[in-house]
């Protein structure tokens, strides 16, 4: 199907046909989650954590003007050359226009979820540009020319095979090589070589802090630093969103990142860059691209104090069910799913309903983002819009007609239990999507209501 | 909810605490959703289905003899067990509280 | 100019101003207790730990683990890796170094990181180029 048809029931669909395939999805899925909840448990203060993150963020949220301009007037003293991006357009322009002033053909980046928004290496391609991924589950899903799945693990929907098919295809080591020390070893010299040559760096930025000037880049393998140490010119790219007011604050964000992502105490590494080494450029490029129109919808502003864990995505049972590809965007699973809508509500419509309001990424998410309040809230934009399903619109409309009557709804279940007791064909095929996998239930000897009134002597 | 870090509750399990001759079985994961949610169950049908498979084995795998929730999915989760002609039944809460 | 249509779309759709919370207060355990806090987490992120007792234990045991031929620097002084870089120092120079050995300020004993200062580092790709 086509992009502009995509949505997560169809691909969802597909996922499913290899059930062994799901499990093991699913399983590798829980057993961070598991990790997750087994290094949180070891912080007696975690809920006063999160809790304070939340505080720390809603404040920065509601004064957001002047953390930005804190934030820019630090940096400019510092050394750092700011540029402003009202969207992912103008974004992706910036960055081609600095390669295009220092005469660079190629460029290193490290994982950046931004320029996944913004489509940069698609455009910088177009351009003639080359870009390597260094981050290595990044550089994975590039060589195999899909997107990442997921924003923390982005290659999780891969199996050990089939990362060494690839690596046997574009690095050149043995067919059927599968050991994990021998695959990492390879793409380690791979990468270094990149690292030892590229003249220009981006890197995402995981905080910024407004009291300082400075930025905070969290890697696992230190791939950020790499790039942007042995490079003339460092861009870092970042969401207007991603202040901290001081570096004091710094501490509870951290304590919370790694826990919540991986289930690790803390990344490898958790650099802070301030001013560019002599004889270095440092670009910092300050993206909005629908952030501020966001900020001002009241329901919905809180998925802006996002940190990019990725826990939503892990304890998500739908998630770990249909695979990241199958919201069909960047930033997947439920935080996906109450970002994307803003950017193209048509596009997205699918993504809240892809959704069973169980709550566990409100409970897992570190900053207490409402996500499945706002999921449930954004349904009903997208609906009042004309978003919705054709079917499910009308499918509704019926269910509210039916329901809202007593004697509709009295009705109705006669109706119902009759066709189950004498006619089941009616029922048990293949146009009723119930029955695909499961039996339709038994009709009772008596509905509820009469059993009810006749116990408590109301006949 | 066993994502967050506090003293365990389940107002449900209290309840059945209170049931003579009840023994309550431990699961590999407490608390995961079973994937009914409504329009959910025939919207999403793929996920809904695995869903409710994976929760059911993990009721059998754990050696229950019934299983029992606090809502409609008791329908979902039968359903599937009939459809595999499984020994296991499904209670509604209400029904246990009744006896 | 963009920044300036950002800072306007951000100043007009900001809610009204909330609070930051109180800073997080908690009580430090005594020094032996962070030590053991800290080698425990080192342990469960397999990562090697050797206790010195002075700077000619470390070398020695290094020169013990690496060859003459393996180009080992050091930023620490009294160490006799340590080494004088010369200025500018053009981070490309670093390619070989098989070890760096750094002296960091501190450790966490919550979660057994360390933390360290460009000074320290003297050339900030140093710990990520070995």
């Amino acid at each position: 199907m086509s992009a502009n048809t995509a949505n997560h029931v169809e691909l969802s669909d597909i996922f499913n046909e290899d059930e062994q395939r799901v499990n093991w999805h699913d399983e590798t899925l829980w057993w961070i989650r598991a990790k997750r909840d087994k290094a949180a448990f070891k912080i007696p203060e975690w809920e006063l954590l999160r809790d304070t993150a939340s505080q720390i963020k809603n404040n920065v949220l509601s004064d957001l003007h002047n953390y930005l301009i804190e934030f820019e007037t630090k940096a400019k003293s510092n050394g750092i050359i700011i540029h402003w991006a009202a969207d992912a357009a103008e974004h992706n322009k910036i960055i081609y226009s600095l390669l295009l002033r220092k005469g660079v053909k190629q460029m290193v980046k490290s994982k950046s979820m931004l320029t996944e928004e913004c489509h940069l290496n698609e455009y910088l391609a177009s351009q003639g540009i080359e870009v390597i991924d260094s981050d290595l589950g990044e550089r994975i899903v590039q060589l195999a020319e899909e997107p990442p799945s997921h924003i923390v693990l982005p290659c999780i929907h891969k199996k050990k095979e089939e990362i060494g098919e690839i690596f046997h295809k574009h690095l050149g080591t043995e067919a059927g090589m599968s050991d994990l020390q021998v695959l990492t070893e390879t793409a380690r010299i791979h990468l270094r070589e990149t690292f030892l040559n590229r003249k220009l760096a981006l890197t995402g930025v995981n905080f910024a802090i407004a009291e300082t000037g400075e930025f905070v880049v969290c890697t696992n393998e230190g791939n950020a630093d790499m790039g942007a140490h042995l490079a003339e010119i460092h861009i870092a790219n970042m969401g207007i969103e991603k202040l901290v007011p001081n570096k004091k604050q710094l501490g509870v964000f951290l304590r919370l990142l790694t826990r919540s992502a991986t289930g690790q105490p803390i990344t490898t590494y958790s650099s802070h860059f301030k001013k560019p080494r002599k004889g270095q450029e440092v670009h910092i490029v300050l993206v909005d691209n629908g952030r501020s129109v966001q900020l001002g919808r009241a329901d919905f502003r809180n998925s802006l104090k996002c940190i990019r864990c990725g826990a939503c995505m892990y304890t998500c049972p739908v998630y770990r069910r249909s695979g990241g590809h199958s919201y069909h965007n960047a930033k997947s699973g439920p935080i996906g799913a109450i970002l994307a809508p803003n950017l193209d509500m048509k596009k997205y419509a699918d993504l809240p309903f892809a959704c069973i309001l169980c709550g566990s990424c409100t409970h897992v998410c570190p900053v207490k983002i409402d996500i499945h309040d706002q999921l449930y809230k954004w349904r009903q934009v997208i609906v009042k819009e004309g978003y919705a399903d054709a079917t499910k619109t009308v499918g509704m409309r019926l269910m509210n007609l039916v329901l809202s009557s007593p004697k509709m709804y009295r009705l109705a279940g006669k109706i119902g239990r009759w066709f189950i007791q004498y006619i089941p064909s009616a029922v048990n095929t293949k146009y009723n999507l119930w029955f695909k996998h499961r039996e339709m239930p038994a009709p009772p000897k008596q509905p509820f209501r009469d059993w009810y009134k006749k116990r408590h002597c109301l006949i | 909810m066993s994502e967050l870090v506090e003293p365990f509750f389940s107002k449900p399990l209290q309840l059945l605490n209170m049931v003579k001759d009840i023994q309550i079985m431990d699961l590999e994961r407490p608390d995961e959703c079973c994937g009914f949610g409504g329009t959910f169950c025939v919207a999403e049908e793929a996920v809904s289905a695995k869903m409710g498979k994976d929760r059911v084995d993990d009721h059998v795998k754990n050696g229950v003899e019934y299983i029992t929730s606090a809502d409609m999915s008791c329908l979902h989760m039968e359903g599937i067990l009939k459809r595999r002609g499984s020994s296991v039944k499904v209670l509604h809460i209400a029904g246990i509280l009744n006896t | 100019m963009s920044g300036e249509k950002i800072l306007a779309g951000v100043l007009n759709n900001q809610p009204e101003k909330l609070k930051l919370p109180a800073d997080l207060k908690f009580k430090s355990p005594d020094r032996e207790e962070l030590i053991i806090g800290f080698v425990n987490v080192l342990i469960l992120i397999v990562v090697k730990m050797i206790r010195i007792k002075c700077i000619e234990e470390m070398d020695k045991y290094i020169s013990d683990l690496y060859k003459p031929s393996d180009r080992i620097t050091s930023t620490i002084p009294e160490s006799a890796y340590y080494t004088d870089f010369p200025m500018p120092d053009d981070p490309h120079q670093f390619k070989d170094i098989e070890l760096a050995v750094l002296k960091p300020h501190f450790g966490v004993a919550e979660n057994g990181a360390v933390w360290i200062t460009e000074e320290r580092m003297v050339n900030r790709v140093l710990p990520f180029i070995c």
